[in-house]
């Protein structure tokens, strides 16, 4: 599904990626942990095509070369982000958003109830929504696009425990983690930074990211666990 | 002339027809001068054309003014005179336009509105001028105790000038809520606007949204004036989508009551990369993105409903 190969992205002058390799399987969910500043969230908005970013290096998605692609290319070939601090958009509506999406009015309506968003469709996207809020209001747009790549920033940061609960029911519904794994098609990359949302989405595969590097992957739940007992140090040390 | 849409006041060039709506009398402002003597108190000088609309009784039918430019070369120096009687609620559509782009009219407009004891106005104006028109427009709005307004001012396609100046004096709690949007490609924009806060418990709301694209220079001075113990507020908000445009955003607080509160905001910028980033994460192109955004800022169009039946702007421009 995706292939990230000797990938190097500069931000404002600064090196904040620096030799990713990746590769996650069509159907494969997989968590990307790492403490703030490693470059999480800069290889998501990599691989989504944020054009302000200096890249080098190749991004495949379904085995084409995308690393040139722009952004609205990418999602129309499958990917999907949710972001862990989406910017308001002050005058733009979420409906219009979802619109652009060409979602269906009905259902838009339906999965804007179900997250709880029926009565903010009509209202500024993002603006003065609490994290709950922005969470869902991500989400439903996902459930809108319907991706076969999901990238997830940090949906469990600033959230509580009912709202990941919700969270966790629509990653694992989008992802189809209800089908047996032969049947599923859909993969993801999910950035945590505690594993909250491991509770409720039970990933394939993990990843340690530390300074723009990937630098470990295992078994989610060990590596989590490892990294609760020891810290981040603790992963330096296992490297080093 | 064809009257378009059911318009109460319509001028054309300089031809005019008026419709009374039930409760309201509506005349071309020279006979309400000559037929009404207590109109001179309002009018500064004898008006030579523009509309007077004396608003009696409530009615949900909305009124509507068109004053078009439609030959090259016409100078229009409308003066409108309106009058909302006590209790009275009334709605109104003014708009004002230039029906092809190279007419090279001049219209110089001036508009008095007055709102009696608890009376309320909606009114919309829809303005749109061709390249070489030169555009001045004067509005006062006095607002007697416990009135309302709801002015909203809309123009998406500005004149080579277009210079616009708006006093509204409110008594003792009354509101007003001032709303102008304007979309500036290619001409240059002066806007002043004070509002007066006079009376306890008055309530004034300005609101400028601005936008200025190729070769286009704007300057808004939004003024809120507290003389006696109300609340106000100024919020001008600009956006810049060309290199050769410019937007120079002047918010102004002056109180003289020390029991008055007054706040203001004000931003002039491009669209934010991140905003941009964000919707191009839909799947939106950029230009698809930017148009959003664009129709985002200047508002939604408030449509013309006359007894249920919707009328497109358009129809009457």
């Amino acid at each position: 599904m995706l292939e990230v190969k000797d990938l190097e992205v500069i931000v404002g002058g600064r090196k904040i990626l620096d030799g990713v390799n990746l590769r996650i399987d069509p159907g494969e969910t997989c968590v990307l942990l790492g403490p703030n500043g490693s470059g999480k969230s800069t290889l998501l908005q990599a691989i989504v095509g944020n054009p302000t970013y200096q890249i080098t290096g190749t991004i495949f998605f379904k085995g084409e070369d995308i690393t040139q692609m722009p952004t609205n290319e990418r999602i129309k070939r499958g990917l999907g982000i949710s972001f862990q601090h989406p910017p308001a958009v002050r005058g733009v509506k979420l409906l219009d958003v979802m619109e652009e999406m060409h979602g269906d009015g009905e259902k838009i309506e339906e999965m804007a109830e179900r997250m709880g968003l029926g009565d903010f469709l009509e209202r500024d996207l993002n603006l003065g929504f609490s994290g709950g809020e922005l969470k869902r209001s991500e989400m439903v747009q996902l459930l809108t696009l319907q991706p076969d790549l999901v990238l997830l920033d940090e949906p469990d940061s600033g959230v509580d425990v009912e709202n990941l609960e919700l969270i966790g029911e629509v990653i694992n519904e989008i992802l189809k983690r209800s089908s047996k794994p032969r049947f599923r098609n859909r993969s993801g990359l999910i950035i945590t930074h505690m594993g909250s949302i491991m509770q409720y989405v039970k990933p394939d595969k993990g990843f340690v990211m530390l300074d723009g590097k990937i630098v470990c992957s295992g078994k989610p739940e060990e590596l989590i666990n490892q990294i609760k007992k020891n810290g981040y140090e603790g992963c330096m040390k296992c490297i080093n | 002339m064809k009257n378009v849409g059911n318009a109460n006041y319509v001028q054309i060039d300089y031809e005019i027809q008026t419709h009374e709506n039930e409760g309201t009398t509506i005349l071309p402002s020279p006979e309400a001068y000559r037929r009404f003597k207590w109109t001179k108190e309002y009018f500064n000088e004898k008006p030579k054309e523009g509309y007077f609309i004396w608003a009696r009784k409530s009615s949900d039918r909305p009124l509507i003014t068109r004053i078009s430019i439609s030959s090259k070369n016409v100078s229009q120096n409308p003066a409108n005179l309106v009058v909302i009687e006590k209790d009275v609620k009334a709605r109104i559509y003014s708009i004002c336009n230039a029906v092809k782009k190279d007419l090279c009219g001049n219209h110089v407009g001036s508009s008095k509105i007055i709102l009696k004891e608890n009376s309320r106005l909606v009114m919309n104006h829809f303005h749109r001028w061709g390249k070489e028109d030169r555009v001045n427009s004067g509005l006062e709005i006095f607002l007697g105790n416990g009135s309302e307004i709801s002015d909203v001012y809309k123009c998406l396609e500005v004149p080579m000038r277009l210079n616009m100046e708006n006093n509204i004096y409110l008594e003792e709690g009354s509101s007003a809520n001032l709303v102008m949007t304007i979309l500036a490609k290619h001409g240059e924009v002066k806007m002043h606007d004070s509002t007066f806060l006079n009376g306890r418990g008055s309530r004034g709301i300005s609101r400028i949204r601005m936008i200025g694209d190729e070769k286009s220079r704007i300057v808004a001075h939004s003024r809120m004036i507290a003389n006696d113990a109300g609340t106000g507020h100024v919020d001008c908000m600009g956006l810049l989508l060309a290199e050769d445009s410019s937007i120079n955003a002047i918010p102004e607080l002056v109180n003289n009551n020390k029991d008055a509160s007054l706040t203001h905001e004000a931003s002039v910028g491009k669209i934010s990369e991140e905003v941009l980033n964000y919707l191009r994460s839909r799947g939106l192109t950029e230009d698809q993105a930017i148009d959003l955004v664009v129709a985002g800022f200047l508002g939604e169009e408030d449509p013309i409903v006359i007894e249920g039946q919707v009328i497109p702007l358009k129809s009457y421009m």
